[in-house]
């Protein structure tokens, strides 16, 4: 059974985790309107990236280079093509953050 | 005082537990929202939380080159403010009266006092915290998915579900403001909208004449917080708000 202080201190915690929710959300929302897909690619990147355990992600099921992009697409629900077309700009510009 | 039954115009306020009313009723105060004010800003501390009656308020992000856009609405079914009692103190939008009207404002403090109690107005506020974030999600797609007509076919029906009557006092420059759109897209979508007699324009004011084939015109982004709205609060949509708060009737409470 908890505490009544534990269930004070885990309610305030998941009310606080809400508020960043909602404030990603929010977030979320502008971007996708206002932004072309490669700063909206870099912002998922570098979100998905901050919640992952290294700088090198390794998407699930994923095989090939081409398939990696293909799932990147779907969860973006962007066109495969434009989402490889950023992979290649990025690297062309030595970017050292090659993701795909 | 303000008298009891005026409450009932916001359906979260009425459906606090009775201890609650007790406590937090007396501490209310009826306020007039006018058209635009801005009740907080993106960052800064907020004191306050409002349960609108028959005013919308709208939450916006505005981007650091001045653009925004709405991510969420609340009108009679909700509060304004739901981050400062959930102990986020401030929040990253804006709030800002898109219709005219009138709210109960409430001593943030005090909510949160009361949220902390862990009673059943923890569990009501959660499921409406939960309704919201529905209404953000859907929100972000439509705007990035679905054409103008169909976003301001679902702007118009989620602002009509959020007051008492169908007349919505706001003009077509804030309306192309919440979707984040050029006035004359929303000028062309409202001219298709009258010219097949679904609503009537005239001088800053929309009518909504023929609310069912405004849902058919729809995407299906409002029927998606519509059905989780009513899944999560389901008194929003059961209990019509019939009562409207008037000159006269805030005058009486405030007499009182």
């Amino acid at each position: 059974m908890f505490e009544s202080a534990d269930l004070t201190i885990l309610a305030g915690l998941l009310s606080r985790y809400l508020v960043v929710l909602q404030a990603q959300q929010a977030l979320l929302n502008s971007c996708t309107h206002f932004y072309q897909l490669e700063p909206r690619l870099a912002r998922w990147l570098l979100m998905t990236a901050d919640r992952a355990y290294s700088a090198d992600l390794y998407l699930p099921l994923i095989l090939s280079v081409q398939q990696r992009t293909y799932n990147t697409a779907d969860l973006y629900i962007l066109r495969s093509l434009q989402v490889a077309g950023c992979s290649v700009h990025w690297q062309a510009a030595n970017d050292k953050r090659k993701f795909f | 005082m303000i008298k009891e039954n005026f409450f009932e115009q916001n359906h979260l306020l009425r459906e606090f537990p009775q201890d609650v009313q007790q406590r937090l009723f007396p501490l209310l105060e009826l306020i007039s929202l006018p058209l635009g004010k801005v009740l907080y800003e993106s960052g800064d501390p907020s004191n306050f939380v409002y349960f609108p009656t028959d005013a919308i308020v709208s939450l916006l992000y505005v981007m650091e080159s001045g653009a925004s856009a709405q991510i969420s609405m609340v009108g009679n079914d909700g509060v304004v403010g739901v981050s400062l009692f959930m102990g986020g103190e401030s929040t990253t939008s804006r709030a800002v009266v898109q219709c005219a009207g009138s709210a109960y404002r409430l001593n943030g403090q005090r909510l949160k006092d009361e949220f902390n109690r862990h009673g059943m107005l923890l569990f009501l506020m959660l499921r409406y915290t939960q309704s919201l974030i529905t209404q953000m999600a859907q929100t972000a797609v439509c705007n990035r998915h679905h054409s103008i007509d169909q976003q301001l076919c679902r702007w118009l029906l989620l602002s009509n579900d959020r007051m008492p009557g169908n007349d919505l006092h706001i003009t077509q420059e804030l309306i192309a403001n919440m979707l984040g759109v050029r006035r004359e897209g929303v000028t062309d979508a409202a001219g298709r909208l009258q010219r097949d007699g679904v609503i009537e324009y005239s001088r800053g004011k929309i009518s909504i004449l023929n609310r069912p084939q405004l849902e058919v015109l729809c995407c299906e982004c409002y029927a998606v917080v519509r059905t989780e709205t009513e899944r999560l609060l389901p008194w929003v949509f059961q209990k019509g708000c019939t009562v409207k708060t008037t000159e006269a009737s805030m005058s009486a409470a405030k007499a009182d």
